[in-house]
């Protein structure tokens, strides 16, 4: 994974900050000098314009003053009088004219002409022509001499209003002066009025106005706004830059000290978490923010301390209850897995001996369906309790499984481990479980197995060792503490043989190698065969596999319902085959799982076409009655009412509750081996037979299993026995051809005894 | 004198009512003998009512407040009035001539002018005038009054009379006439800077000056007093352009001297009233008609 990417430290972005401030501040400053600049040069532009016109206007003035001036000089009747009397002219002129007041002072000089335009008396100071055209001629300007002048004719008119033509005069006018002061000028500095060289003498009043040059007046109020503007801009940027540069320093100080301070507080936590307190940040000027981000990360923190405090309580808790069976306070399999997986490590070189111990309860299943599971669960109690207290110092009791304690003992040897064994038995066996409700004595099967320290494979395989044991401590007539060895382990191959496990699955699934063998069930009295229970054996490979090793496999797998169903087909197949002698019967062992199935009266269905030639005949152990009753009960009393008989297997093995007897629908009981040897011992015979005398007269048939001799039939006999099974009357075959058979008649079968 | 007065009333001619006018009165121009040609403002008044001929002072027009407004108020009241302005040389003058200007006119002239107006005023029907004359316009009057012994006009109205000479004093005026004539003698046409009356350079020739000179205050009273017919003075108290001594002293001799208590020498203001009162009292008083 890539490494994120990290941003700009805040002193980064305090820099960046001010850059980008102080360029803002001279980009706004530089916009504003050049804003100010453009508008100036607008204005001047302006003024310009409005000075062009203010001068052009003011020679417009001018002109019509001094075209008035000539007006009013020709209108002056004395001038009238000079020409209808030129006699004293010159002395008029030289005295009176200029002198009269009717000429403006800037008329240089004015000349008074005939009707044909000569003037009055050639004079030789006249600076205004000797003659004029007449009519006279517009305005011009004389730009001959240094000063330009400019020279106005009018027309003399004669008194009356016949205004005949009675002379001209003209007038000399030295306009600049005139024009330089004739007005305020606003736009113009009057003294810099002045016109252009002309290649011409004289020039039209229009063509002068073209040649007129000046320049502006200096505004005071606009240069002194422009310089007032300028040296604000100039004075706010520097202020404001001086400022911006003071804030950054402020802003290390006031910000990016106490952020940096925090950041390293907060690394100091991730290597570090607990118990650090972020101390003072903003020294004599405390930020309020950064202060309540210290006093919240310093809260946060303590909060932080008390959650992780909270957190390890409750993870050891939540350890302790993930390790720990809620139940029994023993540790759970979670936790016997990693013990297992850690202990050779925890052992380390030590060189000793590891027993495995498994404990399980025999017929915990019945007890918790008999007397609820508050009580089962009362049972698993004590029983923990009970191994627990045997146990010696720095060893656990783990419940593996719903009735599966583990012990590891370690420094123990084989006898050590049986003895502690043993003991923990007597104590579960001396308890009064009768407080707790259970009626029935309560036993548990310990398998053991030990191993070398040093040898992992042996210690790999310890569990299973202790399972093949405790397989046979449970196995009737076995003691209840077994140590595992060798020979265990040939016996219960089938259980954890990976081909057995195959080869039941193989049969179960596809039917593939299952074979049904037929003992007999005879009539004790005439030695008619009532039925032949149908034994199944699976073969693969041309080796057998017998009951003992089909039914764990079965039963671990949860295969039950499966089975029955492969033995109903193929009993069904046989009986199409004919391998069953018509007229006989079969008995079919079926499963709680199968009784208590809603389709089991259908597949039973497919036997009754046969039943009038078979009797057929379900037999059932109390164990797989009692789970469930009520189902399994309505399910035996429908296939019952179709004609199907219905045995109590096992009779005698289990708890053989008269109570269960009598309340369900069973046609024959069929009495346990250990109870059918009880009538040789005196004992127990008494018992036996006043029991299957009871079971006898409350109607129903007796079937004694496991005679194997005549001493046995006959004690059988004797009970009330009426009918029977063993290796007396014939031994499992794969055909039941026989209707009748002779007790001296034993049929070979491939092996020891399948009943 | 070179004036032939007869032949000068025959070259009057009443040309054509011109210009803008007063209301009621006409304008008129008078072809004079030398050549120029008088204006004059004309109100026909109602022909019971006597004839006025009313002359401006000395380098005025007809237009001067004081004189325009006493012949409006008597043309008002149904007199007939004519109002002339003097030419002084120009032809159809219409502006007040300067003292510096050049005066070519002479007292002579003045008097043909007036003459002529009289002249075409008896040529009107109008046979004798009642003539007014004010300030030193009243000099001409008193001359025609010497010149017309035919009892040709009603009388004579003269208001704020004042004389030649009369601001120099006798010895200035006295040597002003010996410079006048030393310059008559020396060069008749050439110009010269004098002083009369109210004009302290008055530019022209030394007969002309002379014209005017010679009508001082002894000629002027003998001219008033030798009267065929009635000549009434008015002059006001508050007047200090004029010899009231000399005016008073011509009561004792026929000439009947009206004063107006307050007025100036313009009769302005109030005064306007009183003048037209002692005027229309003159007139009446004088047995115009």
């Amino acid at each position: 994974m890539a490494e994120r990417r990290r941003g700009l430290t805040i002193g980064g972005y305090a820099v960046v900050m001010v850059v980008l401030v102080l360029m803002a501040i001279a980009s706004y400053g530089a916009f504003t000098v050049s804003e100010f600049q453009r508008i100036r040069a607008e204005m001047d532009a302006a003024s310009q314009q409005a000075a062009a016109a203010e001068v052009g206007e003011a020679m417009d003035v001018l002109l019509r003053d001094a075209d008035e001036a000539a007006g009013r000089f020709a209108a002056w009747e004395e001038v009238r009088q000079q020409i209808e009397h030129p006699r004293y002219y010159p002395y008029w002129r030289s005295y009176r004219m200029l002198e009269s007041g009717v000429l403006p002072d800037y008329v240089i000089d004015a000349e008074v002409y005939g009707a044909d335009g000569t003037a009055l008396t050639e004079l030789e100071d006249s600076v205004l022509p000797h003659r004029v055209a007449t009519p006279p001629p517009p305005a011009y300007v004389d730009l001959s001499s240094e000063q330009p002048t400019l020279l106005v004719f009018r027309s003399v008119l004669g008194p009356g209003d016949d205004a005949d033509v009675r002379g001209v005069v003209g007038l000399r006018i030295a306009f600049t002066a005139p024009l330089k002061r004739s007005r305020s000028y606003v736009y113009v500095d009057p003294d810099s009025i002045h016109f252009a060289a002309s290649d011409s003498s004289t020039l039209s009043w229009s063509d002068l106005k073209s040649a007129v040059r000046f320049e502006l007046r200096r505004n005071p109020m606009s240069d002194a706004v422009s310089g007032l503007l300028s040296g604000t801009v100039a004075n706010l940027s520097i202020v404001l830059g001086i400022f911006t540069l003071l804030l950054f320093p402020a802003l290390v100080f006031l910000i990016v000290r106490p952020l940096r301070a925090i950041s390293t507080h907060i690394d100091r936590l991730k290597d570090s978490p607990g118990g650090l307190v972020l101390g003072d940040l903003a020294g004599i000027l405390p930020i309020a923010e950064t202060e309540k981000i210290r006093e919240s990360l310093n809260a946060y923190q303590g909060q932080l301390v008390d959650v992780h405090s909270t957190l390890e309580e409750k993870s050891q808790e939540l350890w302790a209850m993930a390790h720990h069976d809620a139940l029994t306070g023993a540790k759970n399999r979670r936790a016997f897995e990693e013990f297992m997986h850690s202990l050779p490590q925890a052992l380390g070189d030590r060189d000793i001996g590891v027993c495995f111990a498994l404990f399980d309860v025999n017929h915990f299943k019945a007890i918790n369906d008999s007397y609820g599971h508050s009580v089962g669960d009362q049972v698993l109690k004590v029983i923990a309790s009970r191994i627990s207290s045997v146990l010696r110092k720095g060893e656990e009791l783990f419940r593996i499984g719903g009735d599966e304690f583990a012990v590891v003992l370690l420094d123990c040897d084989e006898s050590s481990a049986l003895r502690i064994a043993e003991r923990c038995h007597e104590k579960i066996v001396g308890h009064d479980f009768g407080k707790l409700g259970v009626r029935e004595p309560l036993r548990i099967s310990a398998g053991l197995a030990n191993a070398r320290i040093d040898d992992l494979d042996d210690l790999q395989t310890l569990q299973w060792k202790a399972d093949v044991a405790m397989y046979r401590a449970k196995r009737p007539g076995h003691a209840n503490v077994v140590m595992f060895n060798e020979s265990l382990a040939r016996d219960s191959e089938g259980l954890f043989s990976s081909w057995v496990n195959t080869a039941v699955y193989d049969a179960v699934v596809y039917g593939k190698g299952l074979v049904m063998y037929y003992q007999p069930i005879v009539d004790l009295t005439e030695g008619t065969v009532c039925h032949y229970e149908a034994l199944v054996c699976i073969e693969q490979d041309g080796e057998i596999i017998q009951p003992s090793n089909i039914f764990p496999v079965v039963e671990a797998r949860r295969l039950e319902v499966e089975l029955d169903r492969a033995v109903i087909r193929k009993v069904l197949d046989d009986l199409k085959a004919g391998k069953v002698r018509s007229g006989t019967g079969v008995s079919i062992n079926l499963s709680g799982p199968t009784l208590i199935h809603d389709q089991v009266c259908a597949w039973l269905g497919a036997f009754e076409p046969y039943l009038k030639d078979f009797r057929v005949m379900i037999e059932v152990t109390e164990t797989a009655l009692i789970t469930q009753i009520g189902l399994a009960n309505d399910n035996l009393s429908r296939l019952r009412a179709r004609g199907f008989d219905i045995a109590l297997d096992d009779f005698g093995s289990g708890y053989s509750s008269v109570r269960y007897l009598a309340s369900m629908p069973v046609d024959v009981v069929k009495f346990d081996i250990t109870l059918v040897q009880g009538l040789q011992d005196v004992g127990q015979a008494n018992m036996v037979t006043h029991l299957a005398r009871m079971i006898l007269e409350s109607g129903h048939h007796l079937v004694a299993e496991g005679i194997e001799d005549l001493d046995m039939l006959e004690s059988a006999r004797a009970a009330g026995f009426g009918r029977g099974q063993g290796y007396l009357m014939g031994r499992p075959a794969e055909h039941a051809k026989l209707d009748r058979v002779t007790f001296d008649n034993v049929t070979q079968f491939p092996s020891d005894r399948l009943a | 004198m070179a004036v032939n007065l007869r032949t000068m009333s025959l070259l009057w001619l009443l040309v054509a009512l011109a210009g803008p006018v007063q209301a009621g009165s006409a304008h008129m121009s008078l072809e004079l003998a030398s050549g120029l040609t008088a204006e004059a403002d004309y109100w026909p008044g109602q022909s019971d009512r006597p004839v006025v001929l009313i002359l401006h002072g000395f380098l005025q027009t007809r237009d001067f407040p004081t004189v325009r407004r006493l012949a409006e108020s008597l043309a008002d009241e149904g007199y007939s009035v004519l109002l002339p302005s003097l030419t002084l040389g120009l032809d159809r003058r219409r502006q007040g001539l300067a003292c510096e200007a050049i005066h070519t006119h002479s007292m002579q002239q003045d008097v043909d002018e007036l003459h002529a107006w009289v002249d075409w005023l008896r040529g009107h029907g109008r046979k004798r005038p009642v003539v007014v004359g004010h300030s030193a316009g009243g000099v001409p009057v008193a001359a025609l009054l010497d010149r017309l012994t035919d009892v040709a006009l009603g009388g004579a109205v003269l208001i704020s009379l004042s004389y030649f000479g009369e601001e120099q004093g006798q010895a200035q005026l006295e040597r002003l006439r010996a410079r006048a004539r030393a310059d008559l003698a020396g060069n008749p046409d050439g110009l010269n800077r004098y002083t009369l009356s109210f004009c302290r350079d008055y530019v022209t020739g030394p007969a002309q000056l002379l014209s005017y000179l010679d009508w001082d205050r002894e000629m002027l009273a003998r001219a008033l007093r030798a009267a065929t017919v009635p000549v009434t003075l008015i002059y006001g108290d508050d007047d200090p352009r004029i010899d009231r001594d000399w005016l008073d002293g011509l009561d004792a001799g026929g000439v009947v001297v009206r004063r107006v208590s307050g007025a100036a020498h313009f009769f302005d203001l109030a005064h306007e009233f009183d003048l037209l009162d002692e005027v229309r009292a003159a007139i009446a008083g004088g047995g115009h008609g």
